[in-house]
């Protein structure tokens, strides 16, 4: 009898273990993949500055603080959308915003900023993509957080909504001061 | 019956023309010509088994988007410049992870992947091998 009712009931665990399987895996967003970078140091480069073409900025600019980086351009929708959150960061104290403009043109992104605002301290210029690869970036926006030695600790894919700065993004930084 | 065949022709050749010019049309977005053949084997291995991540379900070779054109490019490149297949596939996971390979790497993350088909039919030989055995004592069952 308690052998059949163990048998019976083999049926019923498979189905609420593959219950909690899908409701974990389908709730998942498939468009979020985990960086590969996280732990790792930003990669080298050596770009100019969007403002200042003949400013060239190094990963040396990262280090003392933390730091957060925008990857934004201005042909990309939900950077549109994402601005008015930055500009809102960018008067929080405790970590410097920095933006990476990314296949961007210097004239657009330019007349991005005098038209929506500046909030970054500075932004690094990468017409062809090139530092984006290096860091895995593959939809704008994306955003990351650099601890005070330089190293990647974060990354947030998509537009940041005030409710992700403040349950995802400000506890990474707060963690990291 | 002539009317009949007349059309016929027409669809052949506008399949024709259908058929013949995707690749075509497809060559002519980005060329990447190679003096040796090793090296066009493993762009094109390369270009096979590289996922595109903004369009997840094609390879590096097959879309359009320009992340892909980028990663190409990069492929294009390191290729050209000696490097080995080994050596480009390690340079694109360093920098977007494991997930860019069509073809799951066997490490600890993934064995539960690797080997849940063979614990799957383990356990469904043993079930059936008690049924059998079990059936076998009692024909008249």
């Amino acid at each position: 009898m308690n052998k059949r009712f163990l048998i019976l009931s083999i049926p019923l665990v498979i189905f609420l273990a593959m219950v909690i399987l899908f409701w974990k895996g389908l709730s998942l967003n498939p468009g979020e993949l985990p960086s590969a970078l996280i732990g790792k140091p930003m990669p080298s480069f050596k770009l100019s500055s969007v403002a200042d073409p003949k400013i060239i900025l190094t990963p040396e600019m990262f280090l003392g603080h933390v730091s957060v980086v925008n990857v934004w351009a201005s042909w990309c929708m939900a950077c549109r959308a994402e601005h008015g959150m930055l500009m809102d960061m960018s008067k929080q104290a405790g970590f410097k915003l920095y933006g990476l403009n990314y296949k961007d043109t210097q004239e657009s992104a330019n007349h991005w900023l005098k038209t929506f605002g500046d909030p970054f301290v500075t932004s690094i210029y990468d017409p062809t993509g090139t530092l984006g690869i290096d860091l895995g970036v593959y939809g704008v926006p994306e955003t990351f957080i650099l601890d005070k030695a330089g190293m990647i600790r974060y990354k947030y894919i998509g537009e940041i909504k005030a409710s992700d700065w403040k349950n995802k993004l400000w506890p990474v930084i707060q963690k990291l001061q | 019956m002539a009317r009949y065949s007349k059309i016929a022709v027409i669809f052949l050749l506008l399949c024709q023309v259908a058929f013949a010019s995707t690749p075509s049309m497809k060559g002519s977005i980005d060329q990447y010509p190679f003096s040796n053949a090793v090296q066009q084997a493993d762009f094109n291995y390369l270009t096979q088994h590289l996922r595109c991540l903004v369009c997840s379900n094609q390879t590096i070779g097959e879309s359009n988007a320009p992340l892909a054109a980028d990663l190409r490019a990069e492929v294009y490149q390191q290729i050209l410049a000696g490097a080995s297949r080994e050596a480009i596939l390690t340079y694109v996971v360093n920098r977007y992870g494991d997930y860019v390979l069509y073809q799951p790497p066997l490490k600890p993350d993934t064995y539960f992947l690797w080997f849940m088909p063979f614990i799957l039919l383990v356990i469904g030989a043993l079930v059936l091998w008690r049924l059998v055995k079990k059936y076998r004592g009692n024909p008249g069952e």
